[in-house]
C-alpha cells in the first residue's frame, strides 16, 4: 500500500530560472537545483516549511558541512550528486506519504476518535477551532485535497502549529520557532540559496541529528504522556514532529479527512535556530524577534550581524560565504512567519528586502542601519507630538483639558502616522541598495534624512489638507499643533547640511 | 491692492472729512452708506461683484478707524497683531474673539473685524494684505483662515518663548 514517494512525485512548486513554474519531487528540486529561481508558494507558511526541510534533507545527505572550509567548499562546487542520489535511495521507504509502517510525517498507529477536516492543517483556512475571515471553505464539508499539497501542508503545520490546549493524545504544544521571525537569504538559484542556509553544524553533532524520517514514529502511548526532548540538532529541529498526523487516504489519492492531535514537545530553550534572529532580554535573555503589528522593517538592523551574535546566523553565514566572491552576495532577504496571540493567529506574512552588499564587506552596517530607524523614530515622536496637540486642542476646544484617553484615541485614528511609516518603508527599501561597497555611509544618511524630513512633511501636509477647511477651532488646533513638528523639520534641515559634502574653500 | 489704500491716504491729506465718513460707514451693511461713494467707487469702476465691493468699503472703513497721524513702524498682519496685544495685555479673550473671527461669514465679518481692529488700535497693520485676503474669504479650502491662524500661534509661540525666557533670566 505505498504511495506517493515524494523523492520522484511532483509536489514542491518551484519556478524555474526560465520562467516556467513547475511542482518537482525531492531528487529533481535538489538535483536541478541551480536550475531553480526559487520555491514559490502562496502560503509563505509551506515555503518557509519547504527550505526548512530541504535543509534538514541536505544536512544529512552531504553529512555537514561541519565547519566553514566544508561549506565554502560547497559554495564553490554545488551540491554532490552522487551523495544526494545515494542518500535519497537509502531512505527511499521513509518518504512514501501512504505507507503501513511509515507513513511520512505521520504516526501511522494514531487512529483517533474523532476524524478531523484537512483544514486543520492550514492556517489559512477555516478549522474546527478556529475561524478565518475571508475564506469560504465549510468545516463540515471541506472538500478534499491532492496527496501533493497534503504533503505541504503537512511541513507546515509541523514548523508551524501553534499552542491551542488539550488535544486527544496530550497537552498541544508550541512548533520551536513557530511565532519567530524567520529569515531566508535568497540568491541567484535555488542551489545557491540552500547553500547559504546550510549553517555548519558540529561533527559530533551532526552524527546523532535525525530528522523525523530516520526516526522510528513515537508510540500513541508515549505520545499521550506528554513526550519531549531536545532537538538532536538542525535536521532535526527542521523536522521537528509538533503533531501527531495520520491522513486518511481516498479511493483517488485524495485526503478530506485526518487524525490531528499534540506531538512530541521540546524539552530546551537554549537552542539557536539560524534562521532566527534573536535579541536580549533584561530579565527573560535571549529571545526570539516576533513579528509585532508594526513592519519588520522597522526591525530590520536586528536582521543584520553584529558582534553581538544575535542576528539570524543564515545571514551571517551568507555574508562570510559571499566575501569569498562578492558577485554571488545573496541579492535579497525573505522574511517570514505569523504573529499570534493567545494561539489565535493574527497574520502571517512574507517580505522581500535588498540585503546591503556592504554586508560583504568588513564593515558592520548593522549600527548605521539602527541609526537610520532610530532618526526616522525620532521624527515620528514629533509628528505624534503633533496630532496630541491637535487631538487635544480639537476635543478641548481652548477651555479645558480633555481626559487622556479621549486623546488617545483620537490620535489612535489619525491616519498621519500609518501614512509616514508607509511613505517611509519604501524609502527604506531604497536605502537598502543604496549600502554599497563604495559608498560613503554619511552620505547614505544625508540621503536618509532627506527622506525623512519629506516623509514627515508629506504626511502633515495631508493631515493639514483634511483639516484645514474645518471651522476654526480645526483651524486654531492645527496651526498650534505645528510646532514641534516644525522643530524637528529645522533640525533635520540642519543636520542634512551638515552631512552634505562641504565645498573646499577658493 | 496697496493702490487703494494709497489712493485714501492721498484722499485724506487733502480733505479730513473722507476718514469720518468712512468711520461712519461701519454702521451700515459695506456699501449700502452713499456718503461714501464718492471715496470708493472711483476705485472701482469695472467691479461687477457684490463681495469684492463690499470688502472694499469695509477695509476703507476699518482703515479710517484705525488710522492714526503719523503712525510708526512696519505694518502687520492681522495674526501677528493679533498675538502681540494677547502678549501685551494678557487678555485671555483676545484668542476667543480671534477664533470667532476665523470662523464669521460675511454677517459677522463686519461685526468681528470691526471689534478686533479697534483693539488693534496701537498696532501698525497691513491693510493691502487684509483687503486681499477678505477677497479670498470664501474660498472653500479656507487658505487665509489657515494662514491667518498659524501666523496667530506662531507668534504667540515666540512671545511666550521670549517672555517665559525673560522670566528664567529674572529668576537667576
Amino acid at each position: 500500500m505505498s504511495r506517493f514517494n515524494l523523492i520522484d512525485e511532483k509536489w514542491i512548486p518551484v519556478r524555474l530560472l526560465n520562467g516556467r513554474r513547475d511542482e518537482l519531487g525531492i531528487r529533481e528540486t535538489l538535483l536541478d537545483a541551480k536550475k531553480i529561481a526559487a520555491i514559490e508558494d502562496p502560503s509563505p507558511l509551506v515555503v518557509a516549511a519547504l527550505h526548512r526541510f530541504l535543509l534538514a534533507v541536505l544536512y544529512r545527505a552531504l553529512e555537514g558541512p561541519t565547519d566553514f572550509d566544508q561549506a565554502r567548499d560547497l559554495f564553490r562546487s554545488g551540491f554532490p550528486v552522487a551523495k544526494i542520489n545515494a542518500y535519497l535511495e537509502k531512505w527511499r521507504d521513509r518518504f512514501w506519504l501512504f505507507h503501513e509502517k511509515y507513513p511520512f510525517g505521520q504516526v501511522p498507529s494514531f487512529t483517533p476518535k474523532i476524524w478531523r477536516a484537512w483544514t486543520a492543517l492550514a492556517t489559512e483556512h477555516n478549522a474546527d477551532n478556529a475561524k478565518i475571515l475571508f475564506d469560504h471553505v465549510v468545516v463540515d464539508s471541506p472538500g478534499s485535497i491532492s496527496s501533493a499539497a497534503a504533503a505541504r501542508w503537512i511541513l507546515a503545520t509541523q514548523t508551524y502549529a501553534v499552542s491551542c490546549g488539550k488535544s486527544e493524545l496530550a497537552h498541544t504544544g508550541t512548533a520551536p520557532s513557530a511565532t519567530a521571525v524567520m529569515a531566508l537569504p535568497l540568491a541567484r538559484n535555488l542551489e545557491e540559496t540552500l547553500i547559504f542556509s546550510l549553517v555548519p553544524q558540529n561533527r559530533a553533532v551532526i552524527q546523532n541529528d535525525l530528522p523525523l524520517w530516520e526516526r522510528e514514529p513515537e508510540t500513541v502511548e508515549d505520545l499521550k504522556k506528554g513526550i519531549a526532548r531536545p532537538p538532536g540538532g538542525l535536521a532535526d529541529l527542521f523536522s521537528w514532529r509538533t503533531r501527531s498526523i495520520r491522513l486518511k487516504e481516498e479511493k483517488d489519492g485524495h485526503v478530506s479527512q485526518l487524525a490531528f492531535a499534540s506531538g512530541v514537545g521540546i524539552a530546551a530553550t537554549d537552542y539557536i535556530d539560524p534562521m532566527v534572529g534573536y535579541r536580549e532580554d533584561v530579565k527573560l535573555g535571549r529571545l526570539p524577534l516576533q513579528f509585532r503589528e508594526r513592519g519588520i522593517w522597522r526591525d530590520f538592523d536586528s536582521l543584520l550581524p553584529d558582534d553581538s551574535k544575535l542576528a539570524p546566523q543564515v545571514i551571517e553565514h551568507a555574508a562570510r560565504l559571499a566575501k569569498t566572491d562578492r558577485e554571488r552576495l545573496p541579492r535579497s532577504v525573505m522574511i517570514l512567519g505569523q504573529a499570534n496571540n493567545k494561539a489565535k493567529i493574527e497574520f502571517w506574512r512574507m517580505e522581500r528586502f535588498t540585503l546591503p552588499e556592504a554586508l560583504a564587506g568588513n564593515r558592520y552596517i548593522r549600527s548605521d542601519i539602527r541609526q537610520f530607524l532610530m532618526d526616522a523614530e525620532g521624527a515620528q515622536k514629533a509628528l505624534w507630538q503633533a496630532c496630541r496637540n491637535f487631538a487635544r486642542d480639537l476635543l478641548g476646544r481652548g477651555n479645558r483639558e480633555p481626559a487622556a484617553k479621549d486623546i488617545s484615541a483620537f490620535v489612535e485614528q489619525m491616519p498621519v502616522s500609518p501614512r509616514y511609516w508607509s511613505i517611509l518603508e519604501t524609502r527604506f527599501h531604497e536605502i537598502l541598495s543604496e549600502f554599497t561597497l563604495d559608498r560613503d555611509p554619511e552620505d547614505i544618511r544625508g540621503l536618509w534624512l532627506k527622506f525623512v524630513r519629506h516623509a514627515l512633511s508629506e504626511a502633515w501636509e495631508h493631515q493639514r489638507l483634511s483639516v484645514s477647511t474645518g471651522n476654526a477651532w480645526a483651524i486654531r488646533a492645527l496651526a498650534r499643533a505645528e510646532g514641534p513638528l516644525s522643530r524637528k523639520l529645522h533640525e533635520l534641515t540642519n543636520e542634512i547640511a551638515k552631512l552634505e559634502p562641504q565645498e573646499e574653500g577658493v | 491692492m496697496s493702490a487703494f489704500f494709497e489712493w485714501l491716504e492721498d484722499l485724506n491729506a487733502r480733505d479730513r472729512k473722507v476718514r469720518a465718513v468712512l468711520r461712519r460707514s461701519l454702521a451700515y451693511e459695506p456699501g449700502a452708506f452713499p456718503p461714501a461713494y464718492p471715496y470708493v467707487e472711483p476705485f472701482l469702476p469695472d467691479e461687477s461683484s457684490e463681495w469684492r465691493r463690499g470688502m472694499h468699503y469695509l477695509a476703507a472703513g476699518l482703515w479710517a478707524l484705525h488710522w492714526r497721524e503719523g503712525r510708526q513702524g512696519q505694518p502687520m498682519s492681522l495674526g501677528r497683531a493679533c498675538a502681540a496685544y494677547q502678549s501685551a495685555n494678557g487678555s485671555l479673550s483676545t484668542e476667543q474673539r480671534f477664533v470667532a473671527l476665523l470662523d464669521a461669514d460675511r454677517d459677522q465679518l463686519l461685526h468681528r473685524l470691526r471689534q478686533m481692529v479697534a483693539l488693534l488700535k496701537d498696532y501698525p497693520l497691513d491693510f493691502g494684505s487684509l483687503l486681499s485676503d477678505l477677497l479670498a474669504w470664501n474660498n472653500p479650502r479656507k487658505p487665509v483662515q489657515n494662514r491667518w491662524a498659524r501666523d496667530y500661534y506662531r507668534s504667540a509661540a515666540t512671545n511666550t518663548t521670549i517672555e517665559s525666557n525673560t522670566q528664567e533670566e529674572n529668576v537667576q
